[in-house]
């Protein structure tokens, strides 16, 4: 039996500023044995500081403790990079100390995605997703596919610079509910735009919920271009996309409705923050 | 052709040379950069003849880019200060020998490109595919020579440096021919200076430092490479650094007392936000190396040239600590001066912070103004960089990167003629519409609060 361990539970970017030792005191992992929290955050703090010839030892360890891949993902590999990625925004990092940290999850994707596969317990949809033509960008979006996966969906990654006309041609093979557009540039953004117009154009609009993530992308652009949903993280875009499957199945992609219940989902969480939030004021 | 009477100084060169001496000069010098479609473009669009196949034109700067010297006959129509050219490639433009998809030596970073592709290998080793879009093309790096090399130990490293085929600086085909056909490069640069008002920007580098260091390794490489291999790092740049100075040294002993000042190969450091590497990283492990290719390169033009001035270039948005690096290896002005980069190194605060030490060159927007905009907006920022740029002289006006085939002809001539009006000095005080005066600016932060590490356990065998 798999540990049990709450890994979607919001935490603070401000927990992981100083060192290892301080990120221990924090109540993050506080329901998973003492030795497996000290190892949940050796881990980010690997992925933080890039140490990727230790990681896989890390992963094994835990695997070894019976947890699951999907926790470990969701879990310390999600908190250490989203932590690379504050660092990077306000110039702490550069790109050499970033690509160090892309090599952990890299080396520790590879480990695995094999599990995650193999974890998955019921078939709870299919997605396809792919970075926009023009665009090389391909973390992200492997995050997310891989978080997809770990959350039961069978995901079709067709790669980066994907042009229209293979999203098409996806779409009429696997009969996706969702289909994911990645793009990381400004000068690439505008490529979802148009693949969703050719979606559109192709008849296949109704028949699929479009999911739009990448740095450039906010929920003022899905809104522009008529996508139904925005995952401004990983984790989310993974709420959003079970949403899809399950209660929202029914709706039509392009819906009104749809788009409502997502930006639920969003006010959900900053609800959820809020309140830890003030509960952490409060104590 | 405008003859030079006497010793006189031309106004053309001599506002020129005023400006790389920070000195007023008459007006703001103005001079052009650009792709071969650009020119081909520029040309077209002002009824002069042109050469429909780019591939006929001497391209340089590096063996892989598509810069075109700008031929005397259009200088003098749209009335430009200075002329830019550089050494070429050995056995003449493009620079490289086409391969077949079963010839690649290395092995391709890419998918494999189709049974048509156009592969070429230039004389460092990279491979590139050719990649076209509706107005022309470009060439895309697959492949890059030393990929495997910077992974292997360290001893197997440097002896695949010490044993690789380095290009040959020395090599005489590189001037062998010039812009004019039937010219050498040595007089065609003679020609130049004796015969027409224009002053001149040389290069003789064919490809870098860091910028080259990239191309060897490839992009997915070289940044984790500052921290997982710093000694293959280091032996690599100190070879290219060697080169450097020797494609310098042999282009100046062909052009050196002809030209007014040299540009370095070009170095990108840095992205639209920030420079790439931390200042701490920079500092250490490639100032140095710039420091060496620049005082070597300097001592040996000065000679030639006691007035000679170093140029540096980098796109991108190099905070001011990073620029007085530079300044210390003894640099003496920057291109291109991108104007939408981050404030705190966009051109209004280079000149804030570095304006009286050094020269900027550039500044006119080519990613959307110059392309996109209309010919009052290009006239408007021309008056803002100006403006920002122009204050006791060290500017030189010309479009932030090479003007690409989709610049309006109107543009061009709208930048070069507000350059002449607005540009006559002395400038106003008053800044026109929507300069930067620098008001609520913020500096970059060159240490974010120093996190107190401690040592952490490995993971269990």
């Amino acid at each position: 039996m798999p540990l049990q361990i709450e890994t979607e539970k919001d935490f603070d970017l401000e927990d992981l500023q100083y060192d290892f030792e301080d990120s221990m005191e924090t109540d993050r992992w506080n329901d998973a044995p003492a030795e497996i929290k000290e190892l949940f955050h050796l881990l980010e703090w690997n992925i933080i500081d890039g140490e990727h010839g230790d990681t896989v030892g890390f992963i094994n360890e835990a695997l070894k403790a019976t947890v699951t891949a999907r926790t470990l993902i969701a879990g310390p590999m999600a908190t250490g990079i989203a932590e690379v990625g504050r660092r990077f925004k306000m110039d702490e990092y550069f790109l050499p100390e970033v690509m160090m940290s892309a090599k952990c999850m890299h080396e520790a994707l590879a480990v695995l995605k094999p599990l995650i596969i193999a974890e998955k317990s019921e078939e709870v949809g299919t997605v396809v997703v792919g970075t926009v033509q023009g665009d090389l960008h391909d973390i992200g979006k492997k995050i997310v596919a891989m978080m997809l996966e770990a959350a039961g969906f069978t995901v079709h990654d067709l790669g980066v610079t994907v042009p229209p006309e293979k999203f098409i041609e996806a779409i009429r093979e696997h009969k996706p509910q969702i289909v994911g557009f990645s793009a990381l540039l400004t000068t690439t953004m505008n490529m979802q735009w148009e693949t969703l117009k050719v979606i559109t154009a192709e008849g296949l609009r109704e028949e699929l919920k479009v999911f739009v993530g990448g740095a450039p992308i906010s929920q003022a652009w899905c809104d522009k271009i008529g996508a139904d949903a925005y995952g401004a993280d990983a984790l989310i875009a993974v709420d959003k996309a079970k949403a899809c499957v399950t209660r929202l199945s029914n709706l039509k992609g392009g819906a009104p409705e749809l788009h409502a219940a997502m930006l639920d989902i969003d006010r959900e969480r900053e609800e959820a923050k809020a309140e830890a939030a003030a509960a952490a004021g409060a104590g | 052709m405008t003859a030079v009477i006497g010793r006189a100084v031309p106004p053309q060169r001599q506002r020129t040379l005023d400006a790389l001496a920070l000195r007023e000069p008459d007006k703001v010098p103005v001079g052009l950069w650009g792709t071969v479609e650009g020119y081909q473009n520029l040309r077209q669009g002002l009824g002069m003849g042109f050469n429909e196949n780019p591939r006929n034109y001497r391209t340089g700067s590096t063996t892989w880019t598509t810069d075109v010297a700008f031929e005397f006959d259009l200088a003098e129509k749209l009335d430009v200060d200075f002329l830019r050219v550089s050494i070429g490639p050995p056995g003449g433009s493009p620079g490289f020998r086409e391969l077949g998809l079963d010839e690649i030596p290395v092995p391709i970073q890419v998918p494999t490109p189709p049974d048509d592709a156009e592969i070429n290998v230039d004389e460092w080793g990279v491979v590139r595919k050719w990649t076209p879009h509706e107005n022309g093309g470009y060439y895309e790096m697959i492949g890059y020579p030393l990929f495997e090399a910077t992974s292997a130990p360290i001893e197997e490293g440097l002896k695949i440096l010490e044993e690789f085929p380095w290009p040959d600086p020395w090599d005489e085909a590189g001037w062998q021919d010039s812009p004019v056909p039937g010219m050498s490069l040595r007089e065609y640069c003679k020609y130049i200076k004796e015969e027409t008002p224009f002053a001149l920007m040389g290069q003789g580098g064919r490809g870098g430092l860091f910028e080259q260091a990239k191309y060897m390794v490839g992009y997915a490489k070289i940044f984790s490479d500052f921290i997982e291999s710093p000694e293959f790092l280091e032996a690599m740049l100190v070879r290219l650094t060697d080169l450097e100075i020797e494609f310098n040294k042999a282009f100046l002993s062909q052009c050196g007392e002809y030209i007014d000042w040299l540009r370095m190969s070009p170095e990108d450091l840095a992205s639209e936000k920030t420079a790439f590497l931390s200042l701490d990283m920079f500092d250490r492990q490639l100032v140095p190396h710039y420091n060496r290719a620049v005082q070597e390169t300097k001592k040996y033009y000065l000679g030639k040239n006691p007035e000679g001035k170093i140029q540096f270039h980098s796109c991108g948005a190099i905070p001011e600590q990073f620029m007085r690096g530079l300044l210390s290896c003894g640099v003496d002005g920057y291109d291109s001066l991108p104007p939408k980069v981050a404030r705190h190194s966009n051109p209004s605060a280079k000149k804030r912070q570095l304006g009286r030490e050094m020269f900027f060159y550039g500044g006119i927007d080519v990613q959307e103004t110059l392309p996109w905009g209309t010919t009052e907006d290009v006239r408007k920022e021309v008056r803002q960089r100006i403006w920002e740029m122009g204050h006791g002289g060290g500017f030189l006006l010309s479009s932030s990167h090479r003007l690409e085939h989709d610049v309006p002809v109107e543009n061009t001539l709208a930048m070069i003629d507000e350059a002449r009006s607005y540009g006559t000095y002395p400038l106003p005080e008053e800044p026109p519409e929507g300069a930067d005066t620098g008001e609520g600016y913020e500096p970059w932060d060159p240490n974010p609060a120093k996190k107190k590490k401690r040592r952490k356990p490995k993971p269990t065998a």
